[in-house]
């Protein structure tokens, strides 16, 4: 599970709904990697949403659809083992998610990608990494609404 | 002694008798709003089902002297230019943190022609929230795919199918369209033998 910051604090089974571009799904209908911004994924909190279509009223007109994710199911760290025997491994990445209200949109938070330890965003330096972080996420990322 | 053209040419030979099998029909290859997206064919599943490729001209070779014409290039990857160019011009508050940039439109440009020089088709081109592309070639019960970033690192990205775990590899672009080259192609194998 991941950490977390601010107020009220997010339930395990709390949804987090992501606006996606057409570019991001898939022709599978599935939420491709391209999806997930490492500085920092906005998404609205289930708490504030009465119907996911309703995130699409808020966001940019090129926005087509809404993924969701429970905040239990992010990834609480993201490694990538050493490429060869003996190589250093990339530093780990934590995922931190924030409570952070915009004032046209209370439902407004962000996934980040955090250092261990620390709450600020940190874009990794690995590509694997970058990529891995990529995966994960949009892969428990289901899309529940398109217009 | 042959020159460049027919060396172009003889690989060329390799790649229509590859993507003939594989690709449906030119009409097939839409662009559409946002999203460069041939529609007939997804996975290696489907492939089969299609008759020839009628992207590549025939080749004109006129007498067994060999006299032979350059072969023009599938219309796809001139539309797969063109997306690039769209997403070289997206507005730098498009929605997310970054636009792609000039090295990761250079770099995509080059691995597109790399692998349509090795017989695979483009799947999609699609922009990364903060910034770089993601150049698809399949994307349903496998995936296949390289991650290009801003700043010029190149993954690949590959599952053999649904609940199989993906590979993340960082290589330099040379060992990338090889790698990715190899794992389409023991695709098309197992289709093939199934």
């Amino acid at each position: 599970m991941p950490r977390q910051q601010g107020d009220p604090a997010f339930a395990d089974d709390e949804q987090l709904y992501r606006r996606l571009h057409e570019d991001w799904i898939g022709i599978d209908g599935r939420v491709r990697t391209t999806a997930i911004d490492l500085q920092g994924t906005s998404v609205d909190r289930g708490l504030f949403v009465g119907e996911p279509s309703d995130c699409l009223t808020r966001g940019d007109p090129d926005e087509v659809a809404v993924a969701v994710i429970a905040f239990g199911d992010i990834p609480a760290r993201f490694e990538v083992p050493p490429e060869k025997p003996g190589a250093p491994a990339a530093k780990p990445y934590d995922s931190v998610v924030v409570y952070k209200p915009l004032s046209n949109n209370v439902a407004h938070s962000e996934i980040r990608f955090c250092r261990p330890g620390e709450t600020e965003n940190s874009k990794p330096s690995s590509p694997a990494l970058k990529s891995q972080i990529r995966g994960l996420l949009a892969e428990r990322l289901r899309v529940v609404y398109r217009r | 002694m042959p020159g460049k053209d027919a060396i172009r040419v003889s690989a060329f030979v390799s790649v229509a008798a590859t993507t003939s099998l594989l690709l449906s029909p030119s009409s097939s290859a839409t662009p559409t709003s946002g999203l460069y997206r041939p529609t007939g064919w997804a996975s290696s599943a489907n492939r089969s089902q299609g008759p020839g490729v009628l992207e590549l001209a025939p080749m004109s070779i006129q007498s067994s002297a060999q006299t032979i014409h350059p072969i023009e290039p599938p219309a796809w990857l001139a539309q797969a230019k063109e997306r690039l160019g769209v997403l070289g011009h997206l507005p730098v508050n498009w929605g997310c943190s970054e636009k792609p940039s000039e090295l990761a439109l250079s770099v995509t440009w080059s691995i597109v022609q790399s692998m349509e020089r090795r017989g695979h088709r483009l799947l999609a081109i699609a922009p990364m929230a903060d910034g770089g592309i993601a150049i698809i070639y399949a994307e349903d019960v496998q995936s296949a795919h390289f991650d290009v970033y801003n700043e010029g690192g190149i993954v690949v990205v590959t599952r053999a199918g649904r609940g199989a775990p993906a590979q993340y590899v960082d290589l330099p672009e040379v060992e990338a369209v090889a790698e990715l080259s190899r794992f389409l192609e023991h695709d098309d194998d197992a289709a093939s033998a199934g």
